[in-house]
């Protein structure tokens, strides 16, 4: 007991999140909210890549967070606060991604993502270097590996936006989807096979060279 | 259907890991002696990588202004209306503690004066372009969450319907207070104009009290143990204090590390992923650029400036940011700062916004249209106007 006293000691002063937990686990005045706030653009941009529909992404956040609430007083710090919260999100999605192939959807379009999506103000700002017809092209390639993506299975699709825009390791992965870094390692080869074969002509279309660079000092 | 003959799947397996930097040891190795060899091994390793590149045009979605309170809505009706639980906090406590906001004020009312000196603007004309489409409520909430704590927890604890009122107040009170720093600035543009200095400051005691405090409490405790005695024996010897306040501030101040979660990173290990992949530990090893990359670790700026030196030049320009390089990265105060040149200068406001997302490019080139402008920019330049400051004995 002792030792799980001083590990989850070492992991609180490790991860401020951990510390955060704890706060909302004591029901400290506003440390759900700020948790809320420090994880709400994470957790909602990473549901919105996994199910591709914004409304759906913001639920299923919320319902993420709900979840954590409700099993604050369970909660004992074992690894990184990002970990535990995104095995719940998991779940989640993978449910919901499940329940959608039983009763398949129309997926949206990435142009209309709902309010999620970029707001007026953002559509308006100009794509630095792009004209119309590059912004048009740019928003077909966005549209392209949507579609890219939804032809991966959840698992697969979930490690890859894991690993993408989570920045996650293997072995954290490994960790949220309770599997070993071996099948993580397969997941995420197999993954990538995949979304080449569904976008090979626009591989080869990204032979353009790297935009130039203005050098620093 | 793609054509994949040249890699088993094992060794693929291994490819995107070595790809991903989770490859390493003796089937790294042998991998790599691979892709020597392989000509198609390569254009394989090539197209996945273009493959996951292209991830990157997927649009990245925001939760709606007040998911938060959406979120708390849901909870227990008793959770839901406990004092305190709509606390949202501002992000920019990377700075740390009340006397950095001390600081913070002191600077803001020399830049603030100085810019609106500048363009001859009145009290009240200085309030930033509200959003198209923004609510009132949305509207609130964002001049809530810049609140101190103190202030915000009062304003969460009144019932509701009480608390437009109160913010409207408080509107009012941050009106005057600003008109009264503007005419205070006015009447006193900057730190020394008490004292206008007739020579370059020689000692620490000689500095206006907003520059003592701000060199005490603000840039002294970001310094190391070498820079510390330079500063020292500067003061001691009466010579060169001020250049060395503008070097040290530069180098200490002027890159703010990126807003929380995320916040300084100090070692490789905390690099983003998309970071590493640019210069793989194995590729550092190999080209003998890890040990004097590991050296820089644990301390902000020197560790993400040094990383950024190691990524090949051509590919500097695809790294993720490493440290606050939009706006949003920024506290308030500079952001203000960032609008202001906006309106100014509205070619030079294109150029910073096309540097945005890239780091340490947008953060220097915002410093450099401060100076040209004759802006200071909040914590991260010393308080005053520049050219007080240039006095590089």
């Amino acid at each position: 007991v002792a030792a799980t006293g001083e590990t989850s000691k070492q992991l609180a002063l490790r991860d401020p999140d951990v510390r955060l937990m704890l706060e909302v686990r004591d029901d400290k005045d506003g440390a759900f909210a700020e948790m809320v706030g420090r994880y709400q653009h994470r957790l909602v941009a990473v549901m919105h890549h996994l199910v591709g529909n914004a409304e759906e992404a913001e639920d299923l956040a919320q319902e993420a967070f709900l979840r954590v609430y409700r099993a604050r007083k369970k909660y004992h710090p074992r690894s990184k606060f990002s970990t535990w919260l995104f095995t719940i999100a998991n779940n989640l999605a993978l449910n919901s991604l499940r329940a959608r192939q039983r009763r398949p959807a129309v997926p949206l379009a990435v142009h209309d993502s709902g309010p999620l999506g970029p707001r007026p103000a953002e559509q308006l700002v100009p794509d630095p270097g792009t004209g119309p017809v590059q912004r048009v092209q740019k928003d077909e390639l966005a549209a392209q590996v949507r579609q890219a993506l939804e032809t991966l299975n959840e698992r697969q699709r979930m490690a890859v936006v894991l690993n993408k825009f989570e920045d996650m390791n293997y072995a954290e992965i490994a960790e949220v989807m309770g599997l070993t870094t071996k099948a993580v390692k397969s997941l995420l080869s197999r993954a990538r096979v995949n979304l080449r074969a569904a976008l090979l002509g626009y591989v080869s279309m990204q032979g353009e060279p790297v935009p130039e660079e203005t050098e620093e000092e | 259907m793609a054509k994949e003959p040249h890699l088993t799947e094992r060794e693929r397996a291994d490819l995107v890991a070595y790809l991903d930097g989770e490859l390493g040891g003796e089937a790294a190795r042998a991998l790599e002696a691979k892709l020597n060899l392989s000509p198609e091994a390569r254009a394989e390793a090539d197209s996945l990588k273009r493959t996951w590149d292209l991830l990157d045009f997927l649009p990245r979605a925001e939760p709606s202004p007040r998911f938060t309170e959406r979120t708390l809505s849901r909870l227990s009706p008793v959770s839901a209306v406990r004092p305190g639980a709509l606390a949202v906090p501002a992000w920019h406590r990377w700075a740390g503690g009340a006397l950095w906001a001390v600081a913070v004020v002191a600077a803001f009312v020399a830049g603030w004066a100085g810019y609106n000196l500048l363009a001859g603007r009145e009290p009240g004309e200085n309030r930033r372009p509200q959003a198209a489409g923004e609510d009132p409520e949305t509207r609130d909430q964002k001049f809530l969450d810049r609140l101190p704590a103190r202030v915000r927890e009062e304003v969460q604890r009144l019932p509701a319907e009480q608390r437009p009122a109160r913010l409207a107040q408080l509107r009012r009170e941050e009106e005057q207070q600003r008109g009264e720093w503007l005419r205070h600035a006015r009447q006193q543009p900057n730190p020394w104009a008490a004292a206008p200095p007739t020579r370059a400051p020689s000692h620490l005691n000689e500095l206006p009290p907003e520059v003592q405090t701000f060199v005490k409490e603000v840039l002294a405790p970001r310094l190391t143990a070498e820079e510390k005695e330079n500063l020292q024996n500067a003061d001691k010897k009466g010579e060169g204090l001020p250049r060395v306040l503008v070097e040290l501030t530069e180098r200490r101040l002027s890159l703010p590390p990126l807003p929380p979660p995320r916040g300084p990173i100090l070692h490789y290990k905390d690099l983003p992923q998309e970071a590493k992949r640019h210069a793989p530990r194995l590729t550092l090893e190999k080209t003998m650029k890890w040990e004097p990359l590991k050296a820089r670790e644990g301390r902000w700026p020197d560790f993400a400036l040094a990383f950024v030196e190691v990524v090949p030049a051509g590919q500097r320009y695809n790294l993720p940011p490493l440290g606050a390089a939009r706006p949003s990265d920024f506290s308030p105060e500079v952001q203000a700062v960032i609008d202001k040149l906006r309106q100014l200068s509205p070619p030079e406001g294109e150029e910073l916004h096309k540097a945005e997302g890239h780091w340490p490019r947008y953060p220097r080139l915002l410093l450099e249209l401060a100076r040209k402008h004759h802006l200071a920019v909040p914590g991260m330049t010393l308080p005053g106007p520049r050219e007080l400051w240039e006095h590089r004995n």
